[in-house]
């Protein structure tokens, strides 16, 4: 091979690690790192023996083994670009091996494009890319033996285990196999029918042992259908590539443009339909409320400037937390109630499940965030979410429920990374009154009962806050979910019973709310005194409420001035559903 | 992989001799800390090995138990699997006797012996097969479901079926006839459900929902005869508790019972039983099937007063012959007197006891931490509290054994979370004696598992069909219609 081309090989290698590693890195970092959230990897006996029950339990360990890294900065782009670099390689060698082609490694860029591309999805585990290496791996030493008897013993011995071992991407291994041989000139359909009925057929008969439906036994490791793609592009890169050889080798120059040409475009077609750069935007918001950085989570809001539920929920809790809601509420895209809260339904999302319990948490709901949590678990695609098992352990340490806590901690104590955590609250005493982030839940949570259905978000608040009207946070929520329903008389009751903490300064939000309320009232000066509303916004409630007296016309102007009012929100805002 | 530990279990079948230690070992005062708790429990001849870890942090375990005759000596890290073969063949020996447990752990360097306990094995032998739903403790809706059989004289499990395959519709409320695997049923929710009912291994799939009833089947029982089911029909309504760990509340804001007869298809109504101002639910047939036990409160406006909601133990007689059901019914366990609602009554296979749940109030126990087991005795009417038996947390959905020795329920007292199966004795003058839970190969396997056993019921043989049956059942058959 002329040192040029090994150049291009390595330029391409180098260039595959870079651009993958540096794309997930800066484009992509807070999908790789929720889909650490949404696992659970145990380092116990019992939790590996759990993967013999279904198909393709080497390919799921590694793969899961390998998701925990996402965890960590940077863990996530590191395993995906070694991965996908160790997969082209693989492909490459594999295809230079079949086709004898020189251009081998600019065809294996494909299939690695398409892992690329469906790892964009929060529902493309690693495992259907650890099977595919796996499998590859499985081929080569199949085709690497010459003997023909031994050859058809060998084949046949993979066909029998490959799904138990691989599970989908065993569907790669006829084709390589049958692909080689016909490369190779070596006619022997008797192999071929045995090693693709034996493969084909072991989703249909081992389904039922697996408790998988059809559909589910064809795909599994996999998750989601179209991570079939990634052996069925593998497959179909080696036909063409197999067909269009003799094409290529007379036009030498035309496969040296058009292939990455081509593949240019693929990656450019399959980042634009498979990317979710906006739900990227939602995982960050989430994540840096996972990680406390509320200062971030309004940072990015402001950047992002989305008008979605899901960044006014995260938006909202962020300036809950910094006592901000009532002054701020209404700078941000506010779509009504669900804004504040996401409900627990079967028309949810599985991720909306698994967002939902951290409002409840905020204000004290111990009960609600329990039920989302455990929901949240419960709905997350491998049904084992080691965020949610932190917060189930962190509320029963709240409820002072220890043995419940112990239960979620000891599964966190054989985790890689969750481990520290778990041995510093498996030390708390949930008892000591000196830990005061528990003290200080402790100080939220109703302390009589009461029953309501799970997603009365109202009652619950007005519990909390009937219970205890020092909880800012959840007094905050109860207003502001009055206001975002334009539910004046209720926002008025609850703030004459429960805002005395408002009376020296009465926030932005509110004070513009009272003053609608007031007016409605015909309330006098002294009434509007007494609420102590600063004078600016009297003042502004008067330009208001003449330019809108005035003309429809002046309407136009409203925005600009006072778009981030209450008034405007009253009477302009559309609230929205879900 | 610190977490993986590979178990070197070495197995000395000797004599008496083999449980003394040779080398330095310090005698503790005091038991091990072991999970399950096993200690000084009363177990079945035919009950699979105890295999349990100790809590405390030991390097090294060396278990000897020892019978009668020989003893078996099990080593491990910080648990222990103690070898099939070898444990039936100490259990055989030792029958209506004790086996002595003695625990050694190597702690930070040095051996310690705890105090010895014992494990007192009976003749009489439990139904070998248990089955029961897994579920995710999720409050009032699941993802994914399995109905499992295990043989408890072994650790193997099969599942009988799994919602997976049936469109991820809910299942619910297996239960057996007779202790029998060839009659049992269970219901299939969904659009293409039905009540799965197996008889002598042919399975139907019934439309339980006849006009004028409000619901579909819902809690049920066997006629002894096979040929009658007793079911009550419910609108249950779930809510959640604000107070810290109480979690859910679950009531019915109507409930009424009705019997079906599985061979003509039909529904035997009583108007007395279908009243609007009382709420009927959990009923059973007495052993000789001439009576129905059922639970029964007078509505209540709901949820303001669920505290108030309080049901007692009724009866009405059941003749099979005739088909009909009596206009009289008496109560005889008042919930008002006995300050406490009750439900899951199960009448015991000798017709001897009434095993049931008496919790505060309301109808479903099993996130109310004060739930507790009694055992009324039908002759006397003396009622038994249970103490020995009744743990912190939930203890409901029982089952008893073919020979009224046994009976199996759920308990949720290790977590209040995770229900689990104890298994309970009840001696020959009727004493309860401490239960224990269902042994495991991996007694670690409880720790990191997130599904509760539910509704555990115990049965003589194996259940002729497996979650394919089901599956087939599920998409091929229409339901069945009921008149």
């Amino acid at each position: 091979m002329p040192a040029y081309k090994n150049r291009w090989i390595a330029v391409t290698g180098i260039g595959l690690a870079l651009s993958s590693f540096l794309f997930f890195f800066l484009a992509y970092p807070y999908h790789l790192f929720f889909k650490e959230q949404v696992q659970l990897f145990l380092y116990t006996s019992g939790y590996f023996l759990s993967y013999f029950s279904k198909p393709g339990w080497l390919a799921a360990y590694i793969g899961d083994f390998l998701t925990q890294f996402f965890y960590l900065k940077g863990g996530g782009p590191l395993v995906l670009s070694f991965l996908l670099t160790l997969e082209w390689i693989s492909v490459a060698v594999i295809f230079k091996k079949i086709l004898k082609l020189s251009s081998a490694w600019v065809w294996a860029l494909f299939p690695v494009g398409t892992d690329w591309v469906l790892h964009l999805s929060l529902l493309h585990d690693l495992s259907v890319s650890a099977g595919l290496l796996l499998v590859l791996g499985l081929g080569v030493g199949s085709i690497s033996v010459k003997n023909r008897i031994l050859s058809f013993v060998f084949a046949t011995l993979i066909s029998f285990t490959c799904y138990w071992l691989v599970g989908s991407a065993a569907f790669v291994f006829p084709a390589l196999v049958i692909i080689n041989d016909i490369s190779d000139k070596k006619y022997s359909f008797i192999k071929w029918g045995l090693i693709a009925s034996l493969v084909f057929a072991a989703p249909i008969v081992l389904r039922k042992y697996y408790l998988l439906s059809t559909g589910q036994a064809f795909i599994y490791p996999a998750v989601e259908p179209q991570s079939i793609l990634l052996p069925a592009v593998w497959v179909v890169t080696l036909l063409a590539a197999l067909i269009l050889k003799p094409f290529f080798n007379k036009f030498p120059k035309l496969s040296g443009w058009f292939l990455p040409t081509a593949f240019i475009f693929f990656m450019g077609l399959g980042i634009r339909l498979n990317a979710g750069f906006d739900q990227e935007k939602i995982l960050a918001l989430d994540s840096e409320t996972y990680f406390g950085n509320p200062d971030k989570v309004l940072d990015l809001a402001q950047r992002y400037n989305l008008k979605n539920r899901f960044a006014s929920y995260f938006t909202n809790i962020a300036l809950a937390r910094q006592g901000l809601l009532p002054e701020k509420l209404l700078d941000f895209y506010q779509p009504g109630l669900y804004g504040l809260m996401l409900p627990v339904s079967p028309e949810e999302s599985w991720e909306s499940i698994l967002f939902s319990n951290e409002v409840y948490f905020l204000v004290g709901d111990m009960n609600l965030a329990q039920h989302s949590a455990m929901l949240g678990n419960t709905f997350s695609p491998h049904n084992r979410s080691s965020r949610m098992i932190r917060r189930l352990a962190e509320i029963n340490l709240v409820n002072a429920d220890s043995a419940a806590a112990r239960k979620y901690l000891r599964m966190l104590d054989k985790t890689l990374f969750h481990k520290k955590w778990a041995e510093k609250y498996l030390r708390i005493n949930p008892l000591d009154s000196s830990v005061v982030w528990l003290n200080m839940k402790r100080e939220q949570i109703p302390v009589g009962d009461t029953i309501y259905f799970p997603n009365d978000f109202e009652t619950s608040l007005r519990i909390l806050v009937g219970q205890n009207p020092r909880n800012r946070v959840a007094l905050d929520y109860l207003l502001c979910f009055y206001l975002l329903n334009k539910d004046l008389d209720s926002f008025k009751n609850s703030f004459d019973r429960y805002g005395g903490i408002y009376r020296q300064h009465v926030p932005k939000v509110y004070a513009e709310a009272m003053l609608v309320t007031l007016f409605s009232q015909n309330a006098g000066p002294e009434t509007i005194r007494s609420y102590g509303i600063p004078t600016n916004i009297q003042d502004d409630f008067a330009s208001y409420t003449e330019l809108v007296a005035r003309k429809p016309e002046n309407f136009s102007a409203l925005p600009e001035r006072f778009g981030k009012t209450y008034w405007f929100y009253f009477h302009f805002a559309k609230i929205r559903g879900k | 992989m610190n977490g993986i530990k590979i178990h070197i279990v070495a197995v000395v079948f000797l004599f008496l001799a083999a449980c003394r230690e040779s080398g330095q070992v310090r005698v503790r005062d005091g038991y091990p800390s072991i999970y399950p708790d096993y200690l000084d429990v009363t177990i079945p001849m035919n009950i699979a090995p105890l295999n349990f870890m100790v809590r405390d942090s030991v390097e090294q375990l060396r278990v000897c138990i020892k019978g009668a005759d020989d003893s078996i000596v099990v080593v491990g890290d910080y648990k222990i699997q103690i070898p099939e073969k070898h444990w039936k063949a100490l259990l055989h020996a030792v029958s209506g006797g004790d086996l002595t447990v003695v625990v050694t752990a190597k702690m930070c360097g040095e051996w310690v012996q705890y105090k010895p306990f014992n494990w007192h094995v009976t003749n009489d032998k439990i139904d070998p097969f248990l089955s029961y739903r897994l579920i995710e403790p999720g409050y009032e809706v699941w993802n994914k479901l399995q109905i499992v059989e295990r043989n408890i004289e072994t650790f193997a499990e099969r599942t009988l079926a799994d919602n997976n395959l049936t469109d991820g519709c809910c299942m619910n409320c297996h239960i057996h006839g007779n202790q029998d695997g060839a009659l049992s049923m269970f219901h299939l929710r969904g659009g293409k459900g039905g009540t799965i009912l197996n008889r002598n291994g042919r399975l139907r799939k019934i439309n339980t929902k006849i006009d004028g009833m409000i619901s579909n089947a819902v809690y049920g029982n066997f006629h002894p005869s096979g040929r009658f089911g007793v079911f009550s029909t419910n609108i249950i309504i779930p809510e959640l508790h604000a107070y810290r760990n109480k979690r859910l509340e679950v009531y019915d804001t109507a409930s009424d019972l009705v019997v079906l007869d599985f061979d003509e298809n039909r529904a035997i109504l009583q108007p007395l039983l279908c009243d609007s101002t009382t709420l009927e639910t959990f009923p059973v047939f007495s052993a000789d099937g001439k009576w129905i036990y059922f639970c029964s409160a007078p509505a209540v406006p709901l949820p303001d007063s669920i505290k108030s909601l309080k049901y007692h133990i009724c009866r009405v007689a059941f003749d099979a012959d005739k088909k009909e059901i009596g206009t009289t019914v008496d109560t005889i366990w008042n919930a008002l007197e006995m300050n406490g609602s009750a439900c899951h009554l199960k009448t015991s296979p000798d017709g001897k006891f009434l095993l049931y749940t008496v919790a505060d109030y309301g109808t479903f126990p099993i996130w109310h931490q004060e739930a507790d087991l009694r055992l009324m005795n039908l002759e006397t009417r003396t009622i038994d509290n249970l103490p020995i038996v009744n743990g912190p947390n939930s203890d409901s959905y029982h089952s008893w054994s073919s020979n009224s020795r046994w009976f199996v329920f759920a308990s949720k007292r290790d977590d209040g979370i995770y229900g689990k199966p104890y298994f309970c004795y009840i001696d020959s003058s009727g004493k309860a004696h401490k239960p224990f839970v269902l042994p495991q190969r991996d007694p670690e396997m409880y720790d990191f598992m997130l599904k509760s056993f539910n509704i555990p019921e115990l049965s003589s043989g194996p259940a002729p069909f497996d979650a394919s049956d089901v599956e087939r059942i599920y998409k091929q058959k229409e339901a069945e219609p009921f008149r």
